[in-house]
Parts: structure tokens; sequence; C-alpha cells
């Protein structure tokens, strides 16, 4: 859910002068980072401890880990740029793209995964199918996270050479030892203290350049003014009411398209089955924290916006200049692109020490990036391929042993990964990609499963592997032939930001329907078998007896009804 | 519910399932310093550095947009308030 990048870094060029002060800065956060994973060595003895952080962080830990695994580097970059390029309609991937799916989690599949003591996603498909759809979303899952580490490596270095003029192999090295030292030594816990420290190095870091932004330019409505002065006839600043039809926004996409191919499909599977953020949500200390969690974590997604997409807009609003499309800047050096635009704004507020302080932020978004998918391939490998088809009953020590090694092997191939990408920077955007082909698909399947005690084990791998295949089928017809998006989107008029939507869709539909017809077929398993694992067989605790603040509940309809609020404020 | 007895723990424990496996071992809960202190501490560290740059700015200006607005004390003195904060209510192990 990323916007192509890769070009961009390929051909930046330095655009910031760091001085010896933003330096040290930098220097502080990787001090501060390896520190941490030496003082939570000697509390990672246990399987618990190294893959589920000891299943005791608290709501408030748990959710801003949850949010800040998605908060990388490239998310913050990429999204800024398309703020430029599309207006305040990118802030639908942090609202109508986030917020629903993330209070569905915690208010409605939380439950089952925490009920089910489950340690992963693939692990509850494994309690709930036996081993056919688990092992299959438990070998793509493993795939994808080597591959985005690699990708998170290498995309950082080439940040570090556009910003500061950093060498490749130095970057890639560096961070990736880090890395690999402070998961190795904290598992979970490390990764999660990190990001959390992270989530603040952010927000610190900037959220300098919306405040002194929006004094430049006169508030809110001296930006709408300003846009509106800079790119006459042009709306940047709502974000329904272009969406009547693919013709009235730059992004060339449709109301459905946002609603049910972004916000129920493609989102509801990022945030509900992705197992790099559910792992984080599974570390909660009962059930109530992992009900709250993501509950907590939609209330500062809703507010990403701010650092994101408002530099954007403001990007329109003050520049002296104006950005273009990457094949305009790649075709002349004096040009910058639009996805320049967050550093950029950095440089024009930030002084040093402050831009040590932003640049110190994306490296964390990276490096977080990096532990992130290392520690969830670390537990995927032990638990749900090692442990479910090589060796079934080896001690605890054992598997915490074959978990540190796995997180240096994985950190080993994600280096491969990156010099890989590196020689063929093309294939990044690509891999990117690769994640939206299985987890639309795959939030049928957990959804089917955990709704409806009927779906049979037969009926969820054919339905996962027919949505898989679909989806890359559809991917694949549509770059040999692109009139073929025209039929996917039912429109002559759809762009390819379109595309990811629709075949969100469409993969989604057929998995569901796919599944449903074979467990038709098929036998289901015994009702006895799914207890703590399926609606109806299952005993959710009661929160009647907590007082309102305490229920998640309470805090979900806040939520929403800020959500609503906002899109009209922006409608 | 049907298990595989393989899978089970050698020791003539219960059957389990694969996915509760991690969970195999009561919970100890852990005495550790709250990832609040370290925030507070990098807080504190970082605001004292971009105070003092952003006094040393009074006399050598970096030449930003709204420079005159000093946002850097301001904001050192901010995060220095914030960390000392995180640092002082979360110093004792939990």
């Amino acid at each position: 859910m990323i916007p192509a990048l890769g070009v961009w870094l390929e051909s930046g060029a330095r655009i910031m002068n760091p001085h010896p002060i933003d330096f040290a800065v930098i220097i502080v956060y990787f001090a501060m980072v390896l520190g941490i994973g030496f003082y939570l060595k000697r509390y990672t003895k246990r399987g618990e401890d190294f893959f589920l952080a000891g299943r005791e962080m608290t709501a408030w830990v748990a959710g801003l880990s949850f949010v800040s695994a998605n908060l990388g580097a490239l998310e913050l970059m990429g999204w800024a740029g398309s703020a430029y390029q599309y207006g305040i309609l990118a802030a639908h991937w942090y609202w109508v793209g986030a917020i629903p799916a993330m209070l569905f989690l915690g208010i409605v599949m939380m439950p089952f995964y925490y009920i089910s003591k489950t340690h992963s996603v693939p692990g509850y498909l494994q309690l709930r199918f036996g081993e056919g759809a688990s092992g299959l979303s438990a070998f793509c899952f493993a795939i994808m996270t080597l591959l985005s580490a690699g990708v998170d490596m290498f995309a950082m270095a080439l940040v570090m050479r556009v910003l500061l003029g950093w060498n490749l192999n130095f970057s890639i090295w560096v961070a990736s030892l880090t890395v690999a030292i402070y998961v190795s030594l904290g598992g979970l816990f490390s990764a999660i203290f990190n990001e959390v420290v992270q989530f603040f190095l952010i927000w610190f870091g900037a959220l300098l350049i919306p405040i002194l932004g929006l004094i430049d330019a006169g508030g809110w409505s001296g930006l709408v003014a300003r846009i509106q002065h800079n790119f006459p006839g042009q709306d940047y600043t709502h974000m329904w009411r272009v969406l009547g039809h693919f013709k009235d926004n730059p992004m060339g996409i449709q109301w459905t398209g946002i609603v049910f191919g972004l916000g129920m499909t493609l989102a509801m599977g990022y945030w509900t089955t992705d197992f790099l953020v559910v792992q984080r949500v599974l570390a909660a200390k009962d059930v109530r924290a992992a009900k709250m969690a993501p509950v907590l974590g939609s209330f500062f997604k809703m507010a990403v916006p701010f650092i994101v997409i408002l530099p954007g807009l403001l990007g329109l609003a003050v520049l002296p200049f104006h950005l273009v499309p990457q094949s305009a800047a790649s075709a002349d050096p004096s040009l910058h692109s639009y996805n320049e635009v967050l550093p950029l704004m950095l440089a024009r507020y930030c002084g040093p020490g402050l831009l040590g302080l932003g640049i110190t932020a994306l490296i964390a978004g990276f490096m977080s990036g990096m532990a992130g998918n290392i520690s969830a391939f670390s537990t995927v490998w032990t638990y749900d391929l090692y442990r479910a088809f090589i060796r079934k009953d080896a001690p605890d020590k054992h598997y915490v042993t074959m978990g540190r090694v796995c997180t240096i092997v994985g950190i080993v191939l994600a280096i491969g990964a990156a010099y890989i990408v590196m020689q063929f920077a093309s294939i990044m955007d690509y891999i990117q990609a690769l994640f939206s082909f299985y987890i639309a698909p795959l939030f049928g399947t957990v959804l089917l499963g955990m709704l409806w005690k009927r779906i049979s084990a037969a009926g969820a791998f054919w339905g996962l592997l027919a949505g898989i295949v679909s989806s890359v089928g559809m991917f694949i017809w549509v770059k040999l032939n692109p009139n073929m998006l025209a039929v996917f989107a039912l429109s002559s008029d759809a762009k390819p930001m379109a595309e990811n939507m629709y075949r969100a869709l469409w993969s989604y539909l057929i998995c569901v329907t796919i599944t449903i017809v074979v467990s038709f077929l098929t036998k289901p398993r015994p009702a006895e078998a799914l207890k703590g694992l399926v609606y109806g067989e299952t005993e959710l605790p009661s929160e009647g007896d907590l007082p309102l603040l305490k229920r998640p509940i309470f805090w979900a309809g806040v939520a929403l009804v800020i959500f609503l609020v906002l899109q009209y404020i922006f409608w | 519910m049907k298990t595989n007895p393989k899978l089970s723990r050698p020791g003539g424990d219960p059957p389990r399932r694969i996915g509760v496996a991690v969970m195999d071992n009561p919970s100890e809960k852990h005495r550790m310093l709250p990832v609040w202190f370290f925030i507070g501490i990098i807080l504190i560290l970082y605001g004292v550095m971009i105070f003092f740059e952003g006094v040393y700015d009074l006399s050598h200006p970096p030449g930003t947009v709204l420079e005159d607005l000093h946002s850097a004390i301001w904001w050192g003195v901010i995060m220095v308030v914030v960390g000392v904060i995180f640092t002082a209510n979360n110093r004792h192990p939990v």
C-alpha cells in the first residue's frame, strides 16, 4: 500500500546538508536501540518471551507498537508525495483504509486470536483448519517478510544516499547488524520497545513541519487559498465529493473502489491478518488489553495524516516551485519529484539538530520495519514451519535458540534480498505489490473461519489458493494488457491506482466463493474441535462488570464518531 | 478435540495443540523498566542537544524559513519536559 518510490530513490540527488550535531543525534539513536537490546536480553529466556514479549504488554504499548509497525519511512515519504500529487485523497489510506479495520480487529476478531492462545495468524489457521491453509499462509508470509526486510534495507540505504550522501554498503551493513543484534538479544520485546521509541521519534521529528508550515501558510484557510492560487481549478482539499466518477479526481478511482476495495478488503486484510501487525497485539497481557490495543491505535492512526498528508498539502501551498512526476525529474536534474516533498519540507523548516531528529525518525522507521519483519519471520519459521513440519516436540529452549539463530539467518537472507534488489531496482515496487496478492484472500479465509463453523479445512485451503492465484493472474494480465484494467475496475476511466483496490476485491470474492462451495462439498470439523476458535463455539468474556470508560466497545464507538466527523469535515 | 499424540509434550502432560505450545510454560511476570523510561531518556538527551544548538543558532542563524521563531529552543525545552515526566514516572521496574 506504498506508492512507488523505487525509481525516485534510484535517481535522486542529495538534498540536505547535515551538520555534526545531526550525526550526533543519529549516533545516540543507534546507541540507544543497542542498549535496549542488551537490557532486554536478561528477560528473554522462554519462547513466550522471545516470540510474544512475555504476553505482558499493556494496551498502550501494544497499541502504539501496532500502529508503529506500519509507520515506516517509505510510508511517510511515499504518502506525503501522494498528498502532493493527489491532495487530501491520500488520507483515505489512513482513515477509511485503516480505522474501520482496526476497530473490527479489536472488537470482533481479537478475542478469537487471543482466546485460542495462538502465537501467529498461520498458527490460528493451523488450529482452525489444520496444516493445509496454515502451511500455505506461513510459507507465503515467511517469503514476504524476508523480501520486505530486504526492500527496507535497500530503501534505507538509498534514502541515506539521497539525503546524506552515504555509501549504500555502509548503510545496509550498519542497519542490518544493529537490527540483528537487538532482535536476536531481545526478540519481540526488543522489536516492540524500539517501535514505541520510534513512534515518539517520528512524532517529535516530523511534528514541527505541519506546525511551522501552517504558521507559514496562514492557517488552514491560508493553506487552501494558496493551493487554489498555485493550482487554479483543481480540488486538493476534499475527500469524497470528487469520488463520484473515475474522471473527477487525479487518482482515477471511484468511491466503490475506496469503500469496498480499500476499506473493506485491502485494509481489512492488512490490519486483521498481516501477522506483522497482529503479532504486536497478541503480546498484550489479557483479552481486554488485546481488544483495547487496536482501538487505542486507531486514535493515533487517525492523527498520522497531520504529519504525513498535511506536509504534502503544505508543499502545494508554500514551495516556491512545483514538484513534478518522476519521469520529468529524471529528465531534468534541476527539478524535484513529488516523492521529495517531505525531505524538502524538513530542510525548509528544520535547522541543525532538528534536521538530525527528522533524519533519525526516518532511520528509526526503516530499522523498526526491518526488525518487525525479521521478528515475524523468526516466529513463523520457528513455530509454523519448523515446529509444524520438521521438529514437532523439542523442548522450549530449543525453539528459543532456533528463534535467535533464525533472526541472524533471516538478516543474512534479507541482506541477500537487498543486494538482489540493488541489481534489479525495478523489482522493488513489484515486491511491495506481492503482499497484496495474498493479504485480501487471507482475510476471507480467516474471517469465514472465525465466524462460520461450517467452513472446512479443504474449503479454506482451496479458497485461499484460488484467491492468491487469481490475484497474481489479474496482476500479470494487466501488466501484459493494460486494457484489462478497465474490465477489472468496470470503467475505462480507471487509472493504475485503482488496480490494487479492484484486484483485492475480486480475489477476496473469489476466495470466499470457492471456500464456501468447497466447504459445502466436504465435511466440516466436529463442533467440539472448534471450541475457542469459532463464533458460536467460543465463550467470549463478558465486559458487563467493567465501568464504561474501561470498555473497548465504548472507545471503539468514540473512535468511530471521530472518524465520521473527519469525513464530514473534509467531505 | 482430536490431537496428535506426537505433538504432546514429553513427561505425561496432556496432549496440546501446536499453536498453544508457545504458551506451555506458565507465565512469570518480569520486573523490568517500562519502555516509557527509555523514551524519557532519549527525549531528554535529544532535547538538551537541540536546545543548545538552538542557543548557538541565535548567533549563527541556520537560514531556514521562520528561523526567527527559534523553534529549536522551544522544541528542545518541550522534549526535555516530556522526557523528564516520562523518566520520573517510570524510573522503577514494574
